[in-house]
């Protein structure tokens, strides 16, 4: 039942003297957007805690797409956390919108945005505490709108049954497209299912109860979703794409927040998509093409936003920042336009060869923190199974280049689990970081050597939708036990610090990113049980979850680790993000022979299919090779 | 180095009171730089901005009399400089006063070293009676013990209160006090109401909400109070 539209900050006041961080719910933040005025109302809700959320890109260029619609007005939400809730609960406070402390469920839609998978439960989570019915086939006519959308819809089955309508891809035109449809039916007078079918009928938007499950020959257990007959709903649902990046507003939502968020500065997006081609890489085929605005664009944004906001750091953000063809005459000029006032200018990640260093060195001022590069696997062999184009020697120079210059402490990023992997790939880890250690020993003069450490990070292979590797069955979780093992034994030099994934949550990631449409019983159940904020890993209760997929007659650790043939229907092959599923199936096949595939950004189209499916192109500022 | 310090005085009122101390640090250095003011910027491994606040308000608390220093490179008119912080401000942080004084001023962080209060009481059954009974109960024992993060910690009365009343308006009791801060300690308005509070001194009364304001703060001089403003000079480029 939509709930009214009334104020209700005088009922979540007196919780705040007894919560954590009161100011997660206070609203008021410089730059947010109050209009009492637009009869069409969107609240847009991540499905974290505000200090996460806030930082969060792609809600805020929705927001401002939505709010420069004429005549709809968009808020946030966030979820708030564990204490706030249950006093919530306790109370009978509803999930309020931030800008207007109105009721989330007196919105005409509602948006959320699916980081990743391990955001399922707090989405039923922010539903319920909205007084939504966190099934849409349980939602009154009146009910909010609830739509999805983001990094995490590629594989969306899994929490379809949650959301009215999910849009693939770029969102900015999407996001206002799919409201107007909402809009224009409810002052027509049209049923939620008839709004539905419009809605199935904008570009880019999947509408999971037009769609029916169908299990049967050629597919795994799971099924495939059939649109069904007779409804607007297309066979196979292509994202939405923004052809030119230029095009788009570079400075979108200018919301400074009080608190300290996790990502506290201006950013900017200065490219889209990622062309490297890593095999594992769900971004890297989802984001496709590779859109880099231009320079001049990006400075005036960066001196802009600073002026706007007051930050004190601005960031250059996107998949891989130092492949912008014009990366270092951007930091160059940024750095020469804020010197004197106490700025920083920063990079989200290194590009882990000589020139990543180089853009560093721009950036870091007088400061040497961390440097972090990310080989992913310890061996040639397996670089080149996984397309992560790299070598020995690049790893080699790029650390000797960032000792030379200063820096003290390097963090190396791998993976385990990756197909065809073998011990040898492991122990190449602690043996990658030993070199690095070594060149480390080799340039720092010895009374210097105090502060010296490299550390590796190993996170658990979980095999993505889209991705060259789709068919993979993840490393059975005993086994990456015992590969978590060698690795540290494999490890002899003190200075060297080990740390890896937990393989419980990586498990489950694996079962989310695997499963079909009825994998959200299990959700339902783990979070009626109590699981919530399942990426905080103090809060992650696998035994919940083990037990709530028991239940339904699921075994998580059997479905992560099983493989599919090649030639099989996957559960989101309704879904696409434009690439031809027949380069998947090369690119897995040459990854089983080794053979590398180059990035097309500098060399030439490799054909993933994406370009001529969306119509689209590559559009590089200057000159990329 | 040498440079012009304006004096501004801010309020933290509104839904802004749950600021933390970082919080509000890190949002007015945010409001300087959007006013587009010349600040000056210190030397070093990471250059800052050069300000410095009036002690920590705490969580909760409301005040009109909060203050900061800020070192500015060129002169700005003090009205002109003041307009474009206001504008630059959430209205429930924003400035309301300034003045230049003497760069060398004493830093206010210790030397505003006395500050009144007002606490706001409601609750079901609290009357001035049961809290001036309570307030004379913790007052006469001439110290209060609390714990802070898990620690007991013990503040002395008698040099830190220096005087203090209970009054009614309604159904509101109102708890005011005159604070004294040294190197020894200061009295957090939390900690005396916590007291009062506390310890089942209230017999059978509750208190449901506690307002806390901040009503002013000093330097006690040795001819009175001196207000932070009462050191402007007037500056001239
Ligand atoms: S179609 Fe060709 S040029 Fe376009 S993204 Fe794919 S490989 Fe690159």
């Amino acid at each position: 039942m939509r709930l009214a539209r009334e104020p209700m900050f005088d009922r979540i006041e007196p919780l705040l003297p007894k919560v954590e961080k009161p100011t997660r719910y206070i609203d008021g933040e410089w730059g947010a957007i109050h209009d009492e005025e637009s009869e069409f109302r969107v609240c847009l809700i991540y499905p974290d805690t505000y200090e996460i959320g806030l930082s969060n890109m792609g809600l805020a260029i929705l927001y401002s797409a939505i709010n420069s619609a004429e005549g709809m007005a968009c808020e946030r939400s966030y979820l708030p956390w564990v204490d706030m809730a249950d006093l919530m609960r306790e109370s009978e406070v509803p999930l309020l919108a931030l800008e207007s402390s109105c009721p989330v469920a007196s919105f005409d839609v509602v948006g959320f945005t699916l980081a990743h998978e391990m955001a399922c439960t707090n989405i039923l989570e922010a539903l319920d505490l909205s007084r939504i019915p966190v099934r849409a086939s349980d939602r009154a006519e009146d009910d909010p709108i609830v739509l999805g959308g983001g990094p995490s819809v590629w594989n969306c089955e899994p929490m379809a049954p949650a959301f009215d309508a999910v849009l693939l891809g770029d969102g900015e035109e999407g996001i206002v497209d799919m409201c107007r449809c909402v809009k224009d039916g409810r002052s027509q007078g049209l049923s939620r299912s008839q709004i539905l079918e419009n809605l199935a009928c904008v570009q880019g938007v999947y509408v999971p109860s037009l769609y029916d499950i169908v299990v049967g020959e050629g597919t795994t257990p799971w099924g495939v979703a059939v649109a069904r007959e007779g409804s607007n709903a297309p066979a196979k649902v292509v994202k939405r794409v923004i052809p030119d990046l230029s095009a788009t507003d570079p400075l979108p939502s200018g919301i400074v927040p009080f608190m300290h968020t996790v990502f506290d500065r201006q950013a900017i997006e200065v490219l889209r998509g990622c062309a490297r081609g890593c095999r594992f890489c769900q971004a890297g085929i989802t984001y496709r093409p590779v859109r880099e605005r231009p320079q001049d664009q990006v400075v005036a944004a960066c001196c802009k936003g600073l002026d706007r906001s007051g930050y004190d750091e601005v960031s250059l953000t996107s998949l891989s920042t130092t492949d912008h063809s014009e990366c270092a005459q951007i930091l160059h000029r940024l750095n020469a336009s804020v010197a004197g006032k106490g700025v920083r200018v920063s990079i989200p990640s290194q590009r882990l060869d000589s020139f990543g260093v180089d853009m560093a060195l721009e950036v870091a001022g007088d400061k040497r923190g961390g440097l972090t590069f990310a080989p992913e696997a310890g061996t040639q062999r397996l670089r080149d199974v996984i397309n992560k184009n790299v070598t020995e020697g690049d790893l080699e120079r790029a650390a000797r280049n960032a000792f030379e210059n200063g820096w003290r402490r390097m963090k190396l990023y791998f993976m385990m689990g990756l197909p065809t992997e073998t011990d040898e790939d492991i122990v190449a880890i602690p043996a990658a970081a030993q070199r690095v250690l070594e060149i480390a020993r080799d340039v720092i003069p010895k009374g210097q050597r105090g502060g010296v450490s490299v550390s590796i990070s190993v996170a658990v292979f979980v095999p993505k939708a889209h991705t060259p590797f789709q068919w993979c069955g993840q490393l059975p979780i005993d086994e990456v036990r015992r590969r978590q093992r060698l690795l540290v034994e494999s490890t002899h030099d003190r200075a060297i610090r080990v740390s890896y994934h937990d393989a419980e949550t990586s498990l489950l990631e694996a079962f989310l990113s695997k499963g079909g449409r009825a994998v959200f019983d299990v959700i339902e159940d783990a979070w009626r049980s109590g699981c919530r904020f399942d990426a905080w890993s103090d809060h992650f209760r696998y035994d919940i979850w083990d037990a709530a997929a028991t239940r339904h007659g699921y075994d998580i650790p059997a479905i992560a680790s099983q493989g599919t043939p090649v030639g099989t229907r996957l559960p989101w092959e309704h879904t696409s993000p434009g690439v031809d599923p027949g380069f998947l199936e090369r690119e897995w096949r040459r990854a089983l022979d080794g053979i590398t595939t180059q990035d097309c950004t500098r060399t030439s189209c490799v054909g993933c299919g994406v370009c001529p499916t969306l119509g689209v192109s590559n559009v590089i500022a200057g000159d990329r090779s | 180095m040498s440079g012009f310090m304006l004096r501004v005085g801010y309020g933290k009122t509104g839904r802004l009171r749950y600021l933390g101390h970082l919080e509000v640090l890190g949002s007015i250095d945010r409001i300087v730089r959007r006013a587009g003011l010349p600040f000056a910027v210190s030397q070093g491994f990471s250059p800052h901005m050069r300000i410095a606040f009036s002690p920590a308000l705490p969580v909760g608390a409301l005040s009109e009399c909060e203050w900061f220093d800020l070192m500015l490179t060129s002169l700005v008119p003090v009205e002109e400089a003041l307009g474009a912080l206001v504008d630059a401000s959430p209205r429930e942080l924003a400035p309301t006063r300034a003045a230049y004084v003497d760069p060398r001023s004493p830093a206010l962080g210790a030397w505003l070293d006395r500050v009144d209060w007002e606490i706001r009481l409601v609750g079901g059954g609290l009357t001035v009676d049961c809290v001036r009974a309570a307030l004379d109960d913790v007052v006469s024992s001439g110290h209060v013990d609390y714990l802070r993060s898990g620690k007991p910690r013990t503040v002395d009365l008698r040099r830190t209160l220096v005087s203090c009343d209970v009054r009614g308006t309604g159904p509101d009791v109102l708890l005011g006090f005159k604070t004294r801060s040294s190197n020894d300690g200061a009295l957090r308005p939390d900690v005396l109401a916590g007291a009062i509070l506390g310890d089942s001194r209230l017999e059978g009364a509750s208190c449901e909400l506690m307002d806390v304001r901040k009503i002013g703060q000093w330097h006690e001089g040795e001819d009175g109070l001196i207000s932070p403003l009462d050191l402007a000079v007037t500056t001239s480029a």
